[in-house]
């Protein structure tokens, strides 16, 4: 279960990333969500990047079930909208961490199933929080977040691969 | 101490992940490359 806390601290921090950068600079979103014919708007986009942000502090730093399993409904919505945007086969940036990035491929789907399912699987275990993993010892604690902050960056690199994010269809 | 093995996994599945891409583009680049013409051997084979 070690796998699964850390995959849902990644998540976490990911979200969080994503968040603040959408807060900051919701552009990118809107236009992926005007191309798929969504509704949106700069404020409907800092709207949802809050609450993203809020979701991804809570599930690091509070024990209870309820941030874990919003933010794997969170996840679940990525993937539809990347499934989405996939079928449609438009050229449509995914958004995700301000303007521009990737297209959403099958990297964007698979990542945020897996982690919408590690945060189920980290809400119905009760595993501890990151904050919790410091007070019980703090050494080992915040070594584990740091791990988990350059695994996040690592994860946004992934999703950011503008050259490969469709290599399967690309190579196909 | 579980949770931190865990963490340098999750850390280094996707550190191969980038590293993989990372491969991918610089196959590309070497074959747009070769294909037109502009190098032979840019890779220092």
């Amino acid at each position: 279960m070690t796998i699964v806390a850390a995959l849902a601290y990644t998540g976490a921090m990911l979200a969080m990333a994503a968040g603040l950068t959408k807060l900051v600079s919701p552009r990118g979103a809107v236009t992926a969500m005007r191309a798929m014919l969504l509704p949106s708007s700069s404020t409907l986009v800092r709207a949802g990047a809050v609450v993203e942000l809020t979701c991804g502090a809570l599930v690091l730093a509070w024990d209870s079930w309820l941030p874990r399993l919003l933010l794997a409904s969170a996840y679940v919505g990525f993937a539809i909208f990347s499934l989405a945007v996939l079928r449609s086969e438009r050229d449509v940036p995914c958004g995700c961490f301000g303007p521009g990035g990737a297209t959403p491929g099958w990297r964007h789907v698979s990542l945020d199933v897996v982690l919408a399912i590690a945060l189920v699987a980290f809400g119905a275990e009760r595993l501890p929080s990151a904050l919790g993993l410091v007070r019980e010892s703090a050494p080992l604690g915040v070594a584990t977040v740091a791990v988990v902050a350059v695994a996040s960056l690592l994860a946004a690199t992934f999703l950011s691969g503008s050259e490969t994010a469709r290599a399967g269809r690309d190579d196909a | 101490m579980p949770e931190l093995v865990g963490a340098i996994v999750v850390a280094t599945g996707f550190l191969v992940l980038v590293v993989r891409d990372v491969l991918v583009v610089h196959g590309r680049v070497v074959r747009r490359l070769e294909e037109s013409g502009v190098a032979e051997g840019v890779d220092g084979t």
